[in-house]
């Protein structure tokens, strides 16, 4: 009796997604035929037929295709696996905003290179894994995972919604950038001006540094990925016109590297002083290196830690290449997280709402609001006050190439690998 | 025919009838499946091609599944970038060095130390013994962030450590950062292993043995080089097996203690630093489970090192149900310079980290006072963002109390397991030495240990998506699963060393009793060895306790164990949190150890000979 209750229950949510679906106004197109849309049975039609929602026929999907799954498993809650807590903070105000899910939705951290084994094995299997994902191993994620399809993009749409084109598919969920930070009180702000300085070698009027702080791309992927970007035709361009400038000359070909990057990586790897284990503490620390105005490469949203101290320094002690300073060649790294939705995904429209949410001005500011370092996808998104828009470090940056990387990394690795393992 | 099958159905019931037998081939089968799975995925791995991205990697139009031998042929023989050298040669060559080394400083410190408590009228035994087994509680980066924080100092630009600070005393960068420090770091870690294998060996010795050779006017070195020491052999195989297999796949010790700048000639790049970043890479993981292998291979020669001491019997009944008075030596005018030297070093070791861990958890700024707060251990509003308050302070945090006590309770059934599992396996192994089949399941048995935490993980991760298997995935039943096979290296070594050295001659006399098998266990040998035995139980849970890499696959959310939340607190700036935690797991280790020291009356330290 129970179980028959429950199917009722079922069928009945359905028939009420698919009414509602099927009266939408605006963006859905109205039925002028008798044949009845077919209706969406797999993640991915669900997900097509989402983007045509207006955002109140995408939460009537969402609610009701939750209280189904409720009523069929009363266990049965929203996974929403993340690498940022960002996303827990928009998990709290999505259960404030749409009351109907509250306590439904749960946020598991999910370290990357933790959580890929745990994506393949579901990707294989062709299991549930999650209702939402948001990863940042850009190769992972085009090779294993988009090319298996097991992972789909939903694209939301509406007057507050603009995307940069290469930015939906797969969508973008927040952009983040890499950058060299240094304690600026006794050095000053203009110490690094050009990233040859990095090298150690003396310019033509500027003095080589030798004191930059970097965690090692053994342990860090995303330096990795730095690194490998470091050799690719944009940064091959941009450190050649650096050279000129720092050394007064043109660039000579050595025949020892492959490029000018692979130069460049030689001997900036050589010149690293300090090889940190936490980007956090480095940054946190940033305090006490007022002397050597150490040059700590390390994310700039790891500034809330450092903002977080309620003693001094305050962050006009702070200089960010890129930010408040500006250096020729490149000022750092920039790279994509995602907001995806695994093709076995439960609750769908819950997904698509839940990432139409994120990308809101409310969601992006419930989970990166006032934070240096957290780029929205959706461009009408601005990021705090004090920080450069997005496209300010797309121009002053490296930015992750997936291709480039995936073409280079056999070579690239193994030329990044000897210069760390002399 | 018949007489045939009725003779041999004769010797399989004649087979079976012995407890022993029975175990060895339950145990077989267990094994079989639960370990020989991840050793054949490991191995299919570095002959397969693991993915699009690393079909990619490899190029020539390969597939993912397609068989290759090139992630062998790549780490062991590319000139490419002197890529074999520099990725795999090199660091395993001096990895190897730093875990000789690290077993080296364990065995010489822990046996050292074990020495003294069990042989010798040392005072305040009692708080050596207690306190020496800290350093092994705490996990092994907790060694190399005090050794850091200690030794640091300005001239190599690293900020002002305790010792500068403390007497202006600037070490050099080799003594702070590299290949010394890492076997520094990781031999005192294990150091305590030592001391527990090794002195509950010492402690149960027949005093007879040394007595007698005393008689005959044997030198005090003679005795410890003819008696002491082929005495203790078994277990100081065993301790370098466990001490070499840990520290040359530790991870986090080199990786936290690898600062240096390459110029400076101190940068110490070590075997499982280079096997992390290839396994976590989608284009190398092949690789990485090369390096996973080649290093099993390191431990397997010494396993059959350690089979042959013990297979071939030349292990000694030391422990005979005769008296056994244990007569001290008498250390003279040297027992108070001795004592008071190890009373400072050990509390030097054991309780400076954790002073040092709480001092992290009560500053905003790390050891600047003026930044002195609480809220970290007790502030009810969240301090951070939070969800469903679990950043608040650590004490008063719903979902970190009910993460710790998963973490006991899967710990206590863990080591319950795994102990038991040990025991069974060590009497079997003890029964029937020199049988090839008793050999082959303590050897196995073994294997477990050397497999990479996460790799084991992997593996069972991939179990629990497969059809038939499926209830298991994200179930605390499959930790329990994993954690037990995972650990049971450590109660079958401890099992088999003390199996071994009970006399044949106590059991056959209960044997002609017709005393039943299971009162035989647990009235006669169990209580016989009980030290060792619950060394054996408190191993794995200790291990247990404080596990991450094995479990952070296979658990459902980050809120299950007490050591994923200090891993999420910690990756997400919240040191002070994280600090906090680290203090709180073990103090509860010791609490837990402290009511087993009542119920049972037996411990790691009184196993030992603390009392």
């Amino acid at each position: 009796m129970k179980n028959i209750k429950k199917v009722l229950a079922v069928v009945l949510a359905l028939v009420m997604v698919f009414g509602l679906a099927a009266c939408g106004g605006g963006n859905t197109t109205p039925a002028n035929n008798n044949t009845a849309p077919a209706e969406p049975k797999t993640v991915a039609e669900k997900i097509a037929a989402a983007e045509k929602m207006s955002e109140a026929e995408l939460e009537a999907a969402a609610k009701a295709e939750l209280e189904a799954a409720v009523a069929a498993d009363a266990k049965t809650v929203f996974n929403a696996d993340s690498l940022t807590s960002g996303v827990k903070k928009v998990a709290e105000a999505f259960m404030k905003k749409y009351t109907w899910a509250a306590d439904k939705i749960v946020y598991n951290s999910r370290k990357g290179s933790e959580y890929q084994p745990v994506l393949d094995a579901a990707a294989k299997a062709d299991q549930y894994v999650a209702d939402f994902v948001m990863i940042q191993d850009a190769a992972f994620l085009k090779f294993n995972m988009l090319d298996a399809g097991f992972l789909l993009s939903y694209t939301p749409s509406g007057d507050g919604f603009k995307f940069n084109p290469g930015t939906t598919d797969p969508q973008v969920g927040v952009t983040f950038n890499k950058v060299f930070l240094w304690n600026n009180t006794k050095v000053g702000k203009d110490q690094l001006q050009n990233v040859w300085q990095l090298t150690g070698a003396d310019g033509a009027t500027l003095k080589g540094l030798k004191n930059a702080s970097v965690q090692s791309p053994l342990g860090e992927d995303i330096n990795m990925n730095f690194f490998i970007m470091m050799t690719s035709p944009d940064a091959v361009d941009r450190l050649t016109k650096a050279y000129k400038s720092y050394f007064g000359k043109d660039y000579v070909a050595d025949p020892a590297y492959k490029n000018i990057g692979y130069q460049f990586l030689a001997e900036f790897t050589k010149n690293v002083a300090y090889w940190h284990s936490s980007d956090t503490s480095e940054v946190k620390n940033i305090v006490g290196y007022a002397d050597d105005g150490r040059i700590v490469f390390a994310g700039l949203a790891k500034l809330k830690d450092y903002l977080g101290l309620e003693t001094k320094p305050s962050i006009e002690d702070l200089t960010g290449a890129g930010w408040n300073a500006d250096v020729e060649g490149f000022s750092g790294f920039v790279y994509n997280m995602w907001t995806l939705i695994p093709k076995t995904a439960k609750l769908p429209y819950t997904s698509c709402l839940f990432i139409r949410y994120l990308l809101s001005e409310e969601g992006f500011k419930a989970g990166w609001g006032g934070q240096y370092g957290y780029y929205s996808a959706n461009v009408n998104n601005k990021p705090i006050d004090n920080d450069k828009p997005l496209d300010s470090w797309v121009k002053t940056c490296l930015v992750e190439d997936v291709d480039y990387i995936g073409s280079a990394y056999s070579e690239a690795q193994k030329f990044i690998k000897q210069q760390l393992g002399q | 025919m018949e007489t045939k099958t009725k003779s041999s159905g004769n010797r399989i019931k004649a087979y079976f009838s012995k407890p022993a037998n029975v175990i060895t081939v339950i145990f077989f089968i267990i094994l079989l499946a639960a370990v020989v799975l991840p050793l054949i995925t490991l191995l299919l791995g570095s002959f397969s091609i693991n993915g699009s991205q690393e079909a990619m990697y490899v190029g020539g139009g390969v597939k993912n599944g397609d068989i290759t031998a090139h992630h062998w042929w790549e780490l062991l023989f590319s000139k490419e970038y002197d890529y074999a050298k520099t990725v795999f040669w090199r660091p395993l060559g001096q990895s190897a060095l730093m875990a000789l080394y690290a077993c080296a400083i364990a065995v010489l410190f822990g046996g050292i130390v074990a020495w003294f408590i069990t042989r010798s009228d040392l005072p305040f035994k009692k708080f050596i013994s207690t306190v020496f087994v800290f350093p092994y509680i705490m996990p092994s980066w907790a060694m190399a962030m005090f050794w850091e924080n200690f030794f640091k100092n300005t001239q190599i630009n690293a900020g002002m450590g305790i010792l500068q600070s403390v007497t202006g005393i600037c070490v050099p960068e080799s003594m702070v950062y590299g290949f010394a420090p890492c076997a520094w770091a990781l031999g005192l870690h294990y150091a305590p292993f030592a001391y527990i294998l090794i002195g509950g060996i010492l402690r149960n010795m027949d005093a007879n043995l040394e007595e007698a050779a005393t008689v005959l006017k044997a030198s005090r070195f003679k005795i410890l080089r003819k008696v002491t020491l082929p005495i203790v052999l078994p277990a100081l195989i065993s301790t370098v097996l466990l001490v070499f297999s840990s520290s040359i796949s530790s991870f986090t010790v080199p990786f936290f203690l690898n600062k240096s700048s390459i110029s400076s000639g101190n940068s110490f790049v070590s075997i499982s630093v280079q096997m992390r970043s290839l396994v976590n890479s989608g284009f190398t993981k092949g690789q990485g489970y090369v390096v996973a292998i080649v290093l099993m291979i390191f431990s397997i020669i010494i396993l059959t090192l350690n089979s042959r001491v013990t297979g071939k019997r030349k292990s000694f009944t030391t422990v005979t149900g005769k008296s056994g008075q244990v007569s001290l030596v008498k250390l003279g005018k040297a027992r108070a310079v001795i004592a008071i030297i190890l009373v400072v070093i050990v509390a030097f070791f054991a309780i400076m980290p954790l002073v040092s861990f709480a001092t992290e958890s009560l500053c905003e700024v790390s050891g600047d006072w003026s930044t002195f707060s609480l809220k970290y251990w007790l502030s009810a509003e969240p301090f951070e963002g939070s969800a469903k308050g679990d950043t608040i302070g650590i004490l008063r945090s719903t979902i970190l109390w009910k993460a710790l006590g998963r973490s006991v309770l899967l710990s206590i059934c863990v080591a319950f397991a795994a102990g038991t599992f040990g025991l069974l396996i060590g009497y079997a192994v003890a029964k029937k030495r020199g049988s090839k089949l008793a050999g082959m399941v303590s050897n196995i048995a073994f294997f477990p240990y050397l497999i990479p935490s996460m790799s084991f993980g992997a593996v069972y991760l991939a179990l629990s998506y497969t059809e038939g298997f499926k209830w298991l995935n994200g179930s605390y039943l499959l930790l329990f699963i994993v954690g037990a096979i995972k650990f049971m290296p450590f109660a079958s070594r401890t099992g088999t060393s003390a199996m071994m050295q009970l006399s044949g001659e106590i059991e056959e006399a209960a044997v002609m009793m017709d005393v039943p098998w299971g009162k035989r266990m647990t009235r006669i040998l169990f209580p016989i060895q009980k030290s060792s035995f619950i060394s054996g139980y408190l191993l794995p849970f200790i291990s247990c306790m404080r596990e991450m890499s094995l479990f952070v696959l296979l658990i459902p959310t980050y809120t299950a164990l007490a050591t994923t939340v200090l891993q999420e607190y910690s990756r997400t700036g919240l040191t002070q949190s994280a600090n906090a935690i680290n203090l709180l797991i073990i103090v509860v280790v010791l609490v837990i150890q402290f009511i087993v020291n009542k119920l049972t009356g037996a411990s790691i330290d009184k196993g030992v000979g603390g009392n």
